[in-house]
Protein backbone atom coordinates (compact mmCIF):
# COMPACT_ATOMS: atom_id res chain seq x y z
CA UNK A 1 0.00 0.00 0.00
CA UNK A 2 1.14 3.24 -1.15
CA UNK A 3 0.30 6.33 1.34
CA UNK A 4 -1.26 9.35 -0.85
CA UNK A 5 1.19 11.03 -3.10
CA UNK A 6 -0.02 13.76 -4.43
CA UNK A 7 2.04 13.69 -7.88
CA UNK A 8 0.73 17.14 -10.13
CA UNK A 9 -3.04 17.31 -9.50
CA UNK A 10 -2.98 13.58 -9.04
CA UNK A 11 -3.87 12.22 -5.54
CA UNK A 12 -4.82 8.40 -5.10
CA UNK A 13 -7.56 8.05 -2.80
CA UNK A 14 -5.81 6.50 0.68
CA UNK A 15 -9.02 4.46 1.20
CA UNK A 16 -8.40 2.76 -2.25
CA UNK A 17 -6.24 -0.30 -1.81
CA UNK A 18 -7.86 -3.81 -1.33
CA UNK A 19 -9.12 -4.02 -4.85
CA UNK A 20 -6.36 -6.00 -6.79
CA UNK A 21 -7.84 -5.17 -9.74
CA UNK A 22 -7.77 -1.14 -9.44
CA UNK A 23 -7.74 1.86 -7.45
CA UNK A 24 -9.69 5.38 -7.34
CA UNK A 25 -7.27 8.48 -7.59
CA UNK A 26 -8.26 12.37 -7.95
CA UNK A 27 -7.68 15.34 -10.39
CA UNK A 28 -8.86 18.36 -8.66
CA UNK A 29 -12.76 17.70 -9.18
CA UNK A 30 -12.42 14.56 -10.84
CA UNK A 31 -12.53 10.59 -9.76
CA UNK A 32 -11.03 8.51 -11.89
CA UNK A 33 -10.49 4.49 -11.30
CA UNK A 34 -7.34 3.29 -12.58
CA UNK A 35 -7.43 -0.61 -13.35
CA UNK A 36 -5.35 -3.81 -13.98
CA UNK A 37 -5.06 -5.19 -17.55
CA UNK A 38 -7.60 -7.95 -15.81
CA UNK A 39 -10.03 -5.01 -14.25
CA UNK A 40 -10.25 -3.26 -17.94
CA UNK A 41 -11.55 -6.67 -19.35
CA UNK A 42 -13.95 -7.11 -16.32
CA UNK A 43 -15.07 -3.51 -16.68
CA UNK A 44 -15.33 -3.70 -20.68
CA UNK A 45 -17.93 -7.08 -19.97
CA UNK A 46 -19.98 -4.95 -17.45
CA UNK A 47 -19.93 -1.90 -19.98
CA UNK A 48 -21.16 -3.48 -23.15
CA UNK A 49 -24.08 -5.31 -21.47
CA UNK A 50 -27.46 -4.02 -21.25
CA UNK A 51 -27.15 -4.55 -17.58
CA UNK A 52 -24.91 -1.31 -17.26
CA UNK A 53 -27.07 1.30 -19.33
CA UNK A 54 -30.05 -0.14 -17.59
CA UNK A 55 -28.97 0.49 -13.63
CA UNK A 56 -26.59 3.88 -14.94
CA UNK A 57 -30.24 5.19 -16.06
CA UNK A 58 -31.91 4.05 -13.04
CA UNK A 59 -29.58 5.85 -10.98
CA UNK A 60 -28.74 2.66 -9.14
CA UNK A 61 -24.88 3.38 -10.10
CA UNK A 62 -22.64 6.17 -10.95
CA UNK A 63 -22.02 6.86 -14.73
CA UNK A 64 -18.67 5.39 -15.32
CA UNK A 65 -17.21 6.30 -18.93
CA UNK A 66 -13.71 6.47 -20.37
CA UNK A 67 -11.21 9.27 -19.52
CA UNK A 68 -8.91 11.54 -22.10
CA UNK A 69 -5.45 9.90 -22.41
CA UNK A 70 -3.93 12.72 -20.64
CA UNK A 71 -5.17 11.40 -17.73
CA UNK A 72 -4.51 7.70 -18.60
CA UNK A 73 -1.21 8.57 -19.18
CA UNK A 74 -0.25 10.08 -16.19
CA UNK A 75 -1.64 7.39 -14.18
CA UNK A 76 -0.12 5.06 -16.36
CA UNK A 77 3.12 6.50 -15.77
CA UNK A 78 3.37 6.30 -11.83
CA UNK A 79 1.96 3.06 -11.52
CA UNK A 80 2.97 0.49 -14.19
CA UNK A 81 0.28 -1.99 -13.49
CA UNK A 82 -2.42 -0.27 -14.57
CA UNK A 83 -4.00 -0.79 -18.32
CA UNK A 84 -6.74 1.82 -18.13
CA UNK A 85 -8.34 4.51 -16.41
CA UNK A 86 -11.85 5.15 -16.42
CA UNK A 87 -13.68 8.67 -14.94
CA UNK A 88 -16.62 8.27 -12.81
CA UNK A 89 -19.08 11.07 -11.79
CA UNK A 90 -18.27 12.71 -8.53
CA UNK A 91 -20.98 12.42 -5.34
CA UNK A 92 -21.33 16.02 -3.65
CA UNK A 93 -20.52 15.19 -0.48
CA UNK A 94 -19.24 11.65 0.67
CA UNK A 95 -20.76 10.37 4.03
CA UNK A 96 -19.88 6.97 5.78
CA UNK A 97 -22.34 4.39 6.83
CA UNK A 98 -21.28 5.28 11.22
CA UNK A 99 -22.76 8.57 10.15
CA UNK A 100 -26.32 7.19 8.80
CA UNK A 101 -29.15 6.61 10.17
CA UNK A 102 -30.78 3.67 10.96
CA UNK A 103 -33.07 3.87 7.92
CA UNK A 104 -30.02 5.21 5.74
CA UNK A 105 -28.20 2.31 6.41
CA UNK A 106 -31.00 -0.53 6.10
CA UNK A 107 -31.91 1.39 2.01
CA UNK A 108 -28.17 1.60 1.23
CA UNK A 109 -28.43 -2.77 2.54
CA UNK A 110 -31.49 -3.09 0.13
CA UNK A 111 -29.67 -1.68 -2.72
CA UNK A 112 -27.14 -3.62 -2.31
CA UNK A 113 -29.22 -6.85 -2.82
CA UNK A 114 -31.69 -5.13 -5.26
CA UNK A 115 -28.28 -4.49 -7.28
CA UNK A 116 -26.77 -8.71 -6.67
CA UNK A 117 -30.56 -9.94 -7.56
CA UNK A 118 -30.63 -7.24 -11.00
CA UNK A 119 -27.16 -8.28 -12.07
CA UNK A 120 -27.33 -11.98 -11.31
CA UNK A 121 -30.17 -11.95 -14.33
CA UNK A 122 -27.82 -10.62 -16.54
CA UNK A 123 -24.82 -13.60 -15.12
CA UNK A 124 -22.85 -10.69 -13.28
CA UNK A 125 -22.57 -10.48 -9.30
CA UNK A 126 -21.05 -8.53 -7.10
CA UNK A 127 -17.06 -9.61 -5.86
CA UNK A 128 -17.84 -7.59 -2.38
CA UNK A 129 -20.31 -6.43 -0.17
CA UNK A 130 -18.87 -3.49 1.80
CA UNK A 131 -21.22 -1.16 2.83
CA UNK A 132 -19.12 1.75 1.50
CA UNK A 133 -19.60 1.35 -2.06
CA UNK A 134 -22.65 3.08 -1.54
CA UNK A 135 -23.27 6.79 -1.07
CA UNK A 136 -26.36 9.14 -0.79
CA UNK A 137 -26.81 11.38 -3.30
CA UNK A 138 -29.89 13.61 -1.36
CA UNK A 139 -31.95 10.44 0.41
CA UNK A 140 -31.20 8.14 -2.77
CA UNK A 141 -28.54 5.27 -2.42
CA UNK A 142 -26.63 4.72 -5.28
CA UNK A 143 -23.54 2.52 -5.64
CA UNK A 144 -20.21 3.52 -6.38
CA UNK A 145 -17.38 0.95 -6.66
CA UNK A 146 -18.38 0.05 -10.44
CA UNK A 147 -15.54 -2.44 -10.86
CA UNK A 148 -17.05 -4.40 -8.17
CA UNK A 149 -19.47 -5.99 -10.33
CA UNK A 150 -17.82 -8.62 -12.54
CA UNK A 151 -19.36 -11.89 -14.38
CA UNK A 152 -20.75 -14.68 -11.99
CA UNK A 153 -18.42 -17.88 -12.13
CA UNK A 154 -20.13 -20.97 -11.97
CA UNK A 155 -19.57 -22.73 -8.58
CA UNK A 156 -18.90 -20.10 -6.81
CA UNK A 157 -20.83 -18.77 -3.75
CA UNK A 158 -21.92 -15.59 -2.73
CA UNK A 159 -18.26 -13.52 -1.89
CA UNK A 160 -19.64 -10.78 0.47
CA UNK A 161 -22.00 -12.64 1.72
CA UNK A 162 -20.20 -12.66 5.51
CA UNK A 163 -18.88 -9.18 4.66
CA UNK A 164 -22.70 -8.23 3.83
CA UNK A 165 -23.77 -9.87 7.53
CA UNK A 166 -20.85 -7.49 9.04
CA UNK A 167 -21.29 -4.39 7.35
CA UNK A 168 -25.27 -4.55 7.18
CA UNK A 169 -27.15 -6.69 8.82
CA UNK A 170 -25.63 -7.26 12.06
CA UNK A 171 -25.63 -2.96 12.92
CA UNK A 172 -29.17 -2.91 11.93
CA UNK A 173 -30.10 -6.10 14.01
CA UNK A 174 -28.37 -4.32 16.67
CA UNK A 175 -29.76 -1.53 16.44
CA UNK A 176 -33.64 -3.22 16.00
CA UNK A 177 -33.42 -6.05 18.52
CA UNK A 178 -31.17 -4.53 21.50
CA UNK A 179 -31.95 -0.65 20.84
CA UNK A 180 -28.37 0.14 20.88
CA UNK A 181 -27.33 2.73 17.81
CA UNK A 182 -25.22 0.71 15.26
CA UNK A 183 -22.99 3.93 14.53
CA UNK A 184 -20.75 3.90 17.44
CA UNK A 185 -19.48 0.21 16.00
CA UNK A 186 -19.05 0.97 12.54
CA UNK A 187 -17.04 4.11 13.77
CA UNK A 188 -15.22 1.32 15.80
CA UNK A 189 -14.96 -1.83 13.76
CA UNK A 190 -13.99 -1.04 10.13
CA UNK A 191 -14.93 -4.19 9.07
CA UNK A 192 -18.03 -4.19 10.17
CA UNK A 193 -19.37 -6.86 13.62
CA UNK A 194 -17.46 -9.53 13.71
CA UNK A 195 -19.53 -12.67 14.12
CA UNK A 196 -18.61 -13.67 17.81
CA UNK A 197 -18.74 -9.89 18.81
CA UNK A 198 -22.61 -9.96 17.06
CA UNK A 199 -23.32 -13.32 19.29
CA UNK A 200 -22.59 -11.68 22.48
CA UNK A 201 -24.26 -8.31 21.67
CA UNK A 202 -27.16 -10.63 20.99
CA UNK A 203 -27.18 -13.08 24.04
CA UNK A 204 -28.14 -16.62 24.46
CA UNK A 205 -31.66 -16.17 23.08
CA UNK A 206 -30.94 -13.90 20.90
CA UNK A 207 -31.29 -16.84 18.06
CA UNK A 208 -35.00 -16.78 18.18
CA UNK A 209 -35.17 -13.40 16.33
CA UNK A 210 -35.64 -13.65 12.71
CA UNK A 211 -32.62 -14.76 10.87
CA UNK A 212 -30.67 -14.75 13.48
CA UNK A 213 -29.86 -18.53 14.11
CA UNK A 214 -28.74 -19.02 10.45
CA UNK A 215 -26.55 -15.96 9.96
CA UNK A 216 -25.45 -15.19 13.37
CA UNK A 217 -25.19 -18.38 15.58
CA UNK A 218 -24.95 -21.20 12.60
CA UNK A 219 -22.44 -18.82 10.79
CA UNK A 220 -20.44 -18.60 14.22
CA UNK A 221 -20.68 -22.42 14.97
CA UNK A 222 -19.12 -22.96 11.45
CA UNK A 223 -16.22 -20.61 11.81
CA UNK A 224 -14.99 -22.53 14.49
CA UNK A 225 -14.50 -25.88 12.21
CA UNK A 226 -12.81 -24.90 9.25
CA UNK A 227 -10.66 -22.04 7.51
CA UNK A 228 -11.78 -20.63 3.90
CA UNK A 229 -8.68 -21.76 2.14
CA UNK A 230 -9.51 -25.59 3.34
CA UNK A 231 -9.57 -27.35 -0.49
CA UNK A 232 -12.55 -29.66 0.67
CA UNK A 233 -14.47 -26.60 1.39
CA UNK A 234 -13.66 -25.21 -1.82
CA UNK A 235 -14.21 -28.08 -4.10
CA UNK A 236 -17.58 -28.81 -2.05
CA UNK A 237 -18.93 -26.02 -4.10
CA UNK A 238 -18.24 -27.29 -7.44
CA UNK A 239 -19.69 -31.17 -6.09
CA UNK A 240 -23.08 -29.48 -5.47
CA UNK A 241 -22.67 -27.64 -8.81
CA UNK A 242 -23.47 -24.49 -7.23
CA UNK A 243 -25.31 -21.77 -9.06
CA UNK A 244 -26.47 -18.34 -9.34
CA UNK A 245 -29.80 -19.57 -8.24
CA UNK A 246 -28.28 -20.88 -4.79
CA UNK A 247 -26.53 -17.44 -4.39
CA UNK A 248 -29.66 -16.02 -5.63
CA UNK A 249 -32.42 -18.10 -2.65
CA UNK A 250 -29.86 -16.45 -0.45
CA UNK A 251 -29.94 -13.35 -1.24
CA UNK A 252 -33.28 -13.14 -0.99
CA UNK A 253 -33.34 -15.00 2.64
CA UNK A 254 -31.11 -12.34 3.89
CA UNK A 255 -33.37 -9.07 2.06
CA UNK A 256 -36.18 -10.98 3.90
CA UNK A 257 -35.06 -10.42 7.02
CA UNK A 258 -33.79 -6.93 6.36
CA UNK A 259 -36.68 -5.69 5.01
CA UNK A 260 -38.46 -6.96 8.41
CA UNK A 261 -35.94 -5.13 10.34
CA UNK A 262 -37.09 -1.43 12.15
CA UNK A 263 -35.85 0.49 14.82
CA UNK A 264 -37.84 1.26 17.86
CA UNK A 265 -38.60 4.59 18.47
CA UNK A 266 -38.55 6.08 21.80
CA UNK A 267 -40.87 9.39 20.95
CA UNK A 268 -37.63 11.95 21.36
CA UNK A 269 -37.84 13.36 18.40
CA UNK A 270 -41.17 14.47 19.43
CA UNK A 271 -39.89 15.89 22.65
CA UNK A 272 -37.69 18.16 20.61
CA UNK A 273 -39.84 19.09 18.65
CA UNK A 274 -41.88 20.58 21.18
CA UNK A 275 -39.06 22.67 22.20
CA UNK A 276 -39.28 24.09 19.01
CA UNK A 277 -42.66 25.15 19.47
CA UNK A 278 -42.45 26.68 22.62
CA UNK A 279 -42.06 29.62 20.75
CA UNK A 280 -45.04 31.34 19.95
CA UNK A 281 -46.73 31.01 16.26
CA UNK A 282 -45.67 34.60 15.59
CA UNK A 283 -42.10 33.97 16.46
CA UNK A 284 -41.65 30.92 14.58
CA UNK A 285 -42.68 32.65 11.65
CA UNK A 286 -40.40 35.61 12.33
CA UNK A 287 -37.27 32.39 12.89
CA UNK A 288 -38.70 31.03 9.60
CA UNK A 289 -38.40 34.57 7.67
CA UNK A 290 -35.31 35.57 8.93
CA UNK A 291 -33.52 32.73 7.92
CA UNK A 292 -35.57 32.20 4.90
CA UNK A 293 -34.65 36.19 3.91
CA UNK A 294 -30.66 35.53 4.39
CA UNK A 295 -31.00 31.86 2.67
CA UNK A 296 -32.61 33.82 -0.42
CA UNK A 297 -30.32 36.74 -0.33
CA UNK A 298 -26.95 34.73 0.14
CA UNK A 299 -27.77 31.68 -2.31
CA UNK A 300 -25.68 29.77 -0.88
CA UNK A 301 -23.70 26.83 -2.62
CA UNK A 302 -23.78 24.72 0.31
CA UNK A 303 -25.53 24.65 4.12
CA UNK A 304 -24.73 22.53 6.99
CA UNK A 305 -27.19 22.72 9.35
CA UNK A 306 -26.09 21.59 12.35
CA UNK A 307 -28.31 20.36 15.29
CA UNK A 308 -30.46 20.14 13.11
CA UNK A 309 -33.15 17.80 14.51
CA UNK A 310 -36.22 16.97 12.52
CA UNK A 311 -34.72 19.74 9.61
CA UNK A 312 -37.04 22.48 10.29
CA UNK A 313 -34.54 24.43 8.55
CA UNK A 314 -33.33 22.24 6.33
CA UNK A 315 -35.73 22.02 4.38
CA UNK A 316 -36.21 26.00 4.08
CA UNK A 317 -32.28 26.17 2.87
CA UNK A 318 -33.28 23.04 0.39
CA UNK A 319 -34.97 25.97 -1.37
CA UNK A 320 -31.66 27.82 -2.24
CA UNK A 321 -29.28 25.05 -2.73
CA UNK A 322 -28.47 22.09 -4.27
CA UNK A 323 -26.32 20.87 -1.20
CA UNK A 324 -27.78 20.71 2.66
CA UNK A 325 -26.03 18.79 5.48
CA UNK A 326 -28.29 18.44 8.10
CA UNK A 327 -26.67 16.99 11.13
CA UNK A 328 -27.53 15.89 14.53
CA UNK A 329 -26.70 13.78 17.18
CA UNK A 330 -30.16 11.75 17.66
CA UNK A 331 -30.29 9.22 15.34
CA UNK A 332 -33.96 8.74 15.91
CA UNK A 333 -34.08 12.98 14.38
CA UNK A 334 -31.91 12.29 11.69
CA UNK A 335 -34.06 9.10 10.54
CA UNK A 336 -37.27 11.28 10.96
CA UNK A 337 -35.90 13.96 8.47
CA UNK A 338 -34.40 10.72 6.02
CA UNK A 339 -37.45 9.38 6.08
CA UNK A 340 -39.71 12.71 5.34
CA UNK A 341 -37.06 13.45 2.47
CA UNK A 342 -36.88 9.96 0.95
CA UNK A 343 -40.94 10.06 0.95
CA UNK A 344 -41.15 13.41 -0.37
CA UNK A 345 -38.42 12.89 -3.35
CA UNK A 346 -36.45 15.60 -1.84
CA UNK A 347 -33.20 15.66 -3.24
CA UNK A 348 -31.16 18.21 -1.66
CA UNK A 349 -31.15 17.22 1.81
CA UNK A 350 -27.88 14.45 2.96
CA UNK A 351 -29.19 14.09 6.63
CA UNK A 352 -26.11 12.47 8.82
CA UNK A 353 -26.02 11.24 12.53
CA UNK A 354 -23.52 13.24 13.79
CA UNK A 355 -22.34 14.97 17.32
CA UNK A 356 -21.36 18.52 16.57
CA UNK A 357 -18.95 18.44 20.11
CA UNK A 358 -17.20 15.09 18.77
CA UNK A 359 -17.53 15.22 15.02
CA UNK A 360 -16.32 11.89 12.47
CA UNK A 361 -12.35 11.52 12.47
CA UNK A 362 -10.12 10.32 9.92
CA UNK A 363 -10.60 6.83 10.24
CA UNK A 364 -8.71 4.01 8.84
CA UNK A 365 -4.90 3.03 7.46
CA UNK A 366 -3.03 6.76 8.39
CA UNK A 367 -6.06 7.86 9.60
CA UNK A 368 -6.70 8.89 6.04
CA UNK A 369 -9.06 5.79 4.23
CA UNK A 370 -12.01 7.53 5.48
CA UNK A 371 -12.11 11.60 6.05
CA UNK A 372 -12.70 13.12 8.68
CA UNK A 373 -15.93 15.15 8.29
CA UNK A 374 -14.48 18.86 8.70
CA UNK A 375 -12.40 17.94 6.11
CA UNK A 376 -15.06 16.96 3.13
CA UNK A 377 -16.21 20.18 2.21
CA UNK A 378 -16.39 24.05 3.16
CA UNK A 379 -19.73 25.47 3.56
CA UNK A 380 -20.89 28.66 2.12
CA UNK A 381 -23.22 28.45 5.17
CA UNK A 382 -23.43 27.28 9.00
CA UNK A 383 -26.68 27.56 10.46
CA UNK A 384 -26.84 26.89 14.35
CA UNK A 385 -30.18 27.19 15.30
CA UNK A 386 -31.03 26.72 18.83
CA UNK A 387 -27.84 25.02 19.54
CA UNK A 388 -25.72 27.46 21.17
CA UNK A 389 -27.28 26.59 24.61
CA UNK A 390 -26.81 22.91 24.37
CA UNK A 391 -22.94 23.11 23.63
CA UNK A 392 -22.16 25.75 25.90
CA UNK A 393 -24.32 24.50 28.92
CA UNK A 394 -24.71 21.07 28.24
CA UNK A 395 -21.22 20.38 27.15
CA UNK A 396 -19.00 23.74 28.40
CA UNK A 397 -18.25 24.89 24.97
CA UNK A 398 -16.74 28.09 25.18
CA UNK A 399 -17.58 30.58 22.51
CA UNK A 400 -14.50 31.04 21.46
CA UNK A 401 -14.19 27.26 20.02
CA UNK A 402 -18.13 27.80 18.50
CA UNK A 403 -16.66 30.73 16.34
CA UNK A 404 -12.57 28.10 15.79
CA UNK A 405 -15.11 25.63 14.51
CA UNK A 406 -16.85 28.19 11.91
CA UNK A 407 -13.23 29.40 10.77
CA UNK A 408 -12.30 25.77 10.04
CA UNK A 409 -14.64 24.30 8.06
CA UNK A 410 -14.10 28.22 6.07
CA UNK A 411 -17.25 29.47 6.24
CA UNK A 412 -18.36 32.12 5.00
CA UNK A 413 -21.59 32.61 6.86
CA UNK A 414 -23.17 31.77 10.04
CA UNK A 415 -27.02 32.20 10.91
CA UNK A 416 -26.98 31.36 14.96
CA UNK A 417 -29.49 31.88 17.84
CA UNK A 418 -28.34 33.08 21.07
CA UNK A 419 -30.89 32.03 23.78
CA UNK A 420 -30.08 33.56 26.95
CA UNK A 421 -30.57 32.37 30.42
CA UNK A 422 -33.90 33.68 31.25
CA UNK A 423 -35.17 31.18 28.24
CA UNK A 424 -37.83 28.75 29.22
CA UNK A 425 -35.60 26.26 27.92
CA UNK A 426 -31.64 26.90 29.48
CA UNK A 427 -33.55 27.09 33.00
CA UNK A 428 -34.32 23.73 32.79
CA UNK A 429 -31.28 22.73 31.35
CA UNK A 430 -29.71 24.75 34.48
CA UNK A 431 -32.51 23.72 36.59
CA UNK A 432 -30.31 20.81 39.01
CA UNK A 433 -26.78 22.03 38.29
CA UNK A 434 -25.20 25.13 39.89
CA UNK A 435 -24.89 27.46 37.38
CA UNK A 436 -20.96 27.90 36.63
CA UNK A 437 -21.31 29.46 33.60
CA UNK A 438 -20.99 33.30 34.21
CA UNK A 439 -19.49 34.20 31.10
CA UNK A 440 -22.53 33.06 28.90
CA UNK A 441 -24.01 36.39 28.34
CA UNK A 442 -24.99 38.29 25.24
CA UNK A 443 -22.29 40.91 25.59
CA UNK A 444 -19.43 38.25 25.56
CA UNK A 445 -21.59 36.20 22.87
CA UNK A 446 -21.18 39.37 20.70
CA UNK A 447 -17.42 40.03 21.58
CA UNK A 448 -16.34 37.23 20.65
CA UNK A 449 -18.63 36.95 17.75
CA UNK A 450 -17.35 40.31 16.15
CA UNK A 451 -13.53 39.46 16.60
CA UNK A 452 -14.27 37.02 13.73
CA UNK A 453 -17.42 37.67 12.00
CA UNK A 454 -19.33 40.52 11.30
CA UNK A 455 -22.80 42.10 11.44
CA UNK A 456 -25.42 41.00 8.78
CA UNK A 457 -28.72 41.41 10.47
CA UNK A 458 -29.58 40.88 14.49
CA UNK A 459 -33.38 39.92 14.83
CA UNK A 460 -34.97 39.78 18.38
CA UNK A 461 -37.71 37.35 19.35
CA UNK A 462 -39.34 38.43 21.90
CA UNK A 463 -40.33 35.92 24.26
CA UNK A 464 -37.23 34.79 26.54
CA UNK A 465 -35.16 37.62 24.38
CA UNK A 466 -33.45 34.97 22.05
CA UNK A 467 -31.63 36.83 19.53
CA UNK A 468 -31.29 35.67 16.25
CA UNK A 469 -27.94 36.71 14.08
CA UNK A 470 -26.62 36.19 10.32
CA UNK A 471 -22.66 36.97 10.60
CA UNK A 472 -20.50 36.87 7.86
CA UNK A 473 -16.49 35.95 7.95
CA UNK A 474 -14.33 38.90 8.02
CA UNK A 475 -12.62 38.91 4.98
CA UNK A 476 -15.40 37.36 2.50
CA UNK B 1 -7.27 -39.05 31.38
CA UNK B 2 -6.18 -38.14 28.33
CA UNK B 3 -9.17 -39.57 26.53
CA UNK B 4 -11.28 -37.92 29.04
CA UNK B 5 -10.31 -34.34 28.20
CA UNK B 6 -10.60 -35.43 24.40
CA UNK B 7 -13.58 -36.14 24.44
CA UNK B 8 -14.24 -32.53 27.01
CA UNK B 9 -12.80 -30.72 24.16
CA UNK B 10 -14.30 -33.02 21.23
CA UNK B 11 -17.45 -31.56 23.07
CA UNK B 12 -16.65 -28.20 23.09
CA UNK B 13 -15.93 -28.51 19.44
CA UNK B 14 -19.32 -29.51 18.49
CA UNK B 15 -21.75 -28.08 21.20
CA UNK B 16 -20.62 -24.21 22.05
CA UNK B 17 -17.85 -22.92 19.75
CA UNK B 18 -16.17 -19.77 21.11
CA UNK B 19 -13.83 -17.34 19.13
CA UNK B 20 -10.58 -18.55 20.27
CA UNK B 21 -10.16 -19.27 16.41
CA UNK B 22 -10.70 -16.13 15.58
CA UNK B 23 -7.91 -15.45 13.44
CA UNK B 24 -9.37 -17.79 10.64
CA UNK B 25 -10.59 -16.13 7.73
CA UNK B 26 -14.13 -15.08 8.72
CA UNK B 27 -15.36 -16.07 5.91
CA UNK B 28 -14.78 -19.90 6.45
CA UNK B 29 -18.38 -20.17 8.27
CA UNK B 30 -20.17 -17.92 5.51
CA UNK B 31 -19.19 -20.75 3.28
CA UNK B 32 -20.50 -23.52 5.00
CA UNK B 33 -24.33 -21.56 5.43
CA UNK B 34 -23.95 -21.79 1.85
CA UNK B 35 -23.19 -25.10 1.56
CA UNK B 36 -26.58 -26.10 3.19
CA UNK B 37 -28.02 -23.91 0.43
CA UNK B 38 -27.21 -27.13 -1.66
CA UNK B 39 -30.79 -28.62 -0.47
CA UNK B 40 -30.23 -32.35 0.82
CA UNK B 41 -26.72 -32.40 -1.12
CA UNK B 42 -25.59 -29.88 0.82
CA UNK B 43 -26.20 -30.87 4.06
CA UNK B 44 -24.95 -34.47 2.60
CA UNK B 45 -21.56 -32.60 1.98
CA UNK B 46 -21.50 -31.21 5.25
CA UNK B 47 -22.16 -34.56 6.74
CA UNK B 48 -19.37 -35.59 4.68
CA UNK B 49 -17.38 -32.41 5.79
CA UNK B 50 -17.59 -33.09 9.49
CA UNK B 51 -16.88 -37.00 9.06
CA UNK B 52 -13.82 -36.01 7.59
CA UNK B 53 -13.16 -33.87 10.94
CA UNK B 54 -14.19 -36.30 13.06
CA UNK B 55 -12.27 -39.79 11.81
CA UNK B 56 -9.06 -37.07 11.44
CA UNK B 57 -9.14 -36.28 15.10
CA UNK B 58 -9.75 -39.97 15.81
CA UNK B 59 -6.56 -41.09 13.55
CA UNK B 60 -4.69 -38.42 15.60
CA UNK B 61 -5.43 -39.74 19.23
CA UNK B 62 -4.82 -43.18 17.62
CA UNK B 63 -1.50 -41.66 16.21
CA UNK B 64 -0.42 -40.68 19.81
CA UNK B 65 -1.10 -43.63 21.74
CA UNK B 66 2.47 -45.25 21.96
Amino acid sequence: MTSPEPIPDLVRASGSYRDPEGFVFFQNDRVFRALTKDGLVSYHDFRQSPLCQWLEEEHWITRTWETDAASADAIAAKFPEITGVIEQSRIPFISYPYEWSFDMLKDAALHTLDLLLHSGRHGFTLKDATAYNVQFLGCRPIFIDIPSIAKYVPGTPWAGYTQFCQEFLFPLAVTAHKGIPFQHFLRSYPEGIALHVMKSLLGWLGWRKSGMFKHVFLQSFFQTGFQADNPELKSSFQSLKFSLDHVNALVRAVKKVVTQLHQSTSQRHWVEYFENRSYTALEIEAKQKFVDNHLENIRPKSVWDLGCNTGEFSLIARKYTDLVIAADADPESVNHLYRHCRQNGISEILPLVLDVTNPSPGLGWNNLARQAFLDRGKPTIVLMLALLHHLCLTHNVPFAYIFDLLLVVEAEYVVIEFVPKSDPMVKKLLANREDVYPWYNLPAFETEAFKHFSLVDRHELSAGKRVLYCLKRHGC
Amino acid sequence: MRKTIRALLLGVIFIEPDYALAYIDPSAGGLLVQILLGGIAGIGVLIKLYWGKLTKFFRKEKDDQP
